[in-house]
């Protein structure tokens, strides 16, 4: 049985790539126990919530027949919770979602389109940034998208910042100067639509155009850009934001408009596209 | 509040930190050998870590930390899917993480790691907590969560299907001999 042992051990001869150091990894754990807590926190809620109308139902219905002023407080005021947007996954969980964002992004073409992984072999890559106060991550599924007059990307970014939701207005400096590392500064347009009820913020920074969803601890980034540039992921143009595209492409002025900012609003506020 | 009463968070971090320093490489070999990719090995060994933080304060036995950790990596790589995309690139500069690209594979030893990897899951788990491990037969069944004789037929099964497929190719100039079971 040594034999095995051995045969391990000429495996793992190679040298192996460096470890994350330990900081690294409590940090990483911390932050994955920190939103442990939260969730556990908002289901308790909910689950409190839900176990006051289960109680509070039967009595309701076991009394005679109530007079209008006794029906008033159920109808005018349902007593439910205060609830935030959804919790923004884990990264472990961003990554493994990607390939159902993919293919959402890729249903989502219209005819005549066609669409395949964005970097070179996958559709999906998950950096992790490194030396941020709070451990935050990027995962970003990105499709090409082409039809006989040119190329262009649709992406979809789940990024972790540990942030809370924006309370007010969404076209606020401070919310485009929170999202100006992941779609760059706004330089066009700002508008906030409503789309299943969700609170869409829908921006053009130069040629692409941005719809974006906040999270509770992070949001999600529909990204439309009508121009299509490899991402080299090995050598980024900024190495501190190796997920931007390259802003000149070399190509001539885009020539596809395959979404309207409706329809990216729309895509941004799919259920599909959270884990 | 645990048997051994709530310790402070420094104290915990201070013990989870010296844990990682000293097993976490093992724990990482381990979980290459058992799926063969550097990244999702590292993948796995930051879960398995995640989760033993999480669990840190709830374990008063110190002594059997390490078959619990062996335990959860088993569980996490169990329970990965596989993608090919499931790729975390750090962003720190200069940063040579996960930089597989200057580890050569070719050759001997990766012939011998595919034939490894070629096996199913649970049978390559087995033959690596057993014999790379050294994990006991009623240790490996409790991680897992099989009986003993399951364990002992995928161990045979293992060994027999790991013989044929190092003797099936060219492994290079040593023996085979030499390194089948």
């Amino acid at each position: 049985m040594n034999d095995i042992h051995d045969l391990c051990q000429r495996i793992l001869d190679k040298p192996a790539p460096p470890m994350r150091d330990s900081a690294h990894v409590l940090a990483i754990a911390r932050h994955a126990a920190r939103r442990r807590t939260r969730i556990t926190a908002t289901v308790g809620g909910l689950v409190a919530a839900a176990t006051i109308a289960i109680t509070t139902a039967p009595t309701l219905l076991s009394t005679r027949p109530p007079t209008p002023q006794a029906i008033a407080p159920s109808v005018s005021t349902p007593q439910t919770p205060s609830i935030g947007p959804p919790v923004a996954p884990a990264r472990e969980a961003a990554a493994a979602h990607g390939d159902r964002i993919a293919q959402r992004l890729t249903d989502a073409l219209p005819a005549g389109y066609s669409g395949r992984p964005g970097f070179d072999d996958r559709a999906t890559i998950t950096w992790l940034l490194i030396g941020q106060p709070s451990p935050a991550y990027v995962s970003r599924t990105r499709i090409h998208v082409a039809n006989h007059a040119g190329q262009g990307s649709l992406s979809a970014t789940l990024i972790g910042d540990d942030l809370p939701a924006p309370a007010g207005d969404l076209c606020a400096p401070a919310v485009a100067s929170r999202l100006a590392v992941y779609v760059g500064a706004d330089a066009g347009t700002c508008q906030v639509t409503t789309t299943l009820g969700v609170q869409i913020r829908v921006a053009t920074v130069g040629h692409t155009t941005a719809a974006t969803r906040f999270l509770t601890g992070g949001l999600l980034v529909v990204l439309w850009n009508p121009q299509w540039s490899k991402v080299d992921d090995s050598a980024p143009v900024d190495p501190n934001l190796p997920w931007r595209e390259p802003d000149d492409p070399g190509q001539p002025p885009p020539t596809l408009n395959p979404f309207t900012a409706a329809q990216l609003a729309e895509l941004a506020a799919d259920p599909w596209l959270l884990p | 509040v645990g048997r051994l009463g709530r310790r402070d968070t420094r104290t915990v971090e201070r013990e989870f930190v010296a844990f990682y320093q000293d097993r976490g490489a093992h724990l990482r070999n381990t979980a290459y050998l058992l799926c063969g990719d550097w990244h999702l090995a590292e993948d796995l060994t930051q879960i398995t870590f995640t989760k033993l933080y999480r669990s840190w304060e709830r374990i008063d036995r110190h002594d059997t930390l390490d078959q619990f950790a062996r335990k959860v990596l088993l569980r996490a790589f169990l329970d990965e899917r596989r993608r090919a995309w499931r790729r975390e690139y750090p962003t720190e500069p200069g940063s040579t993480e996960l930089d597989t690209a200057t580890h050569d594979t070719s050759g001997t030893d990766s012939d011998l790691h595919a034939a490894l990897v070629q096996l199913p899951k649970r049978r390559r788990a087995v033959l690596i907590l057993r014999f790379w491990a050294d994990m006991s037969v009623e240790q490996v069944a409790d991680a897992m969560q099989c009986s003993t004789g399951t364990v002992k037929s995928q161990t045979a099964r293992g060994l027999t299907q790991l013989r044929e497929l190092i003797n099936s190719k060219p492994i290079g100039t040593d023996s085979t001999e030499q390194r089948t079971p």
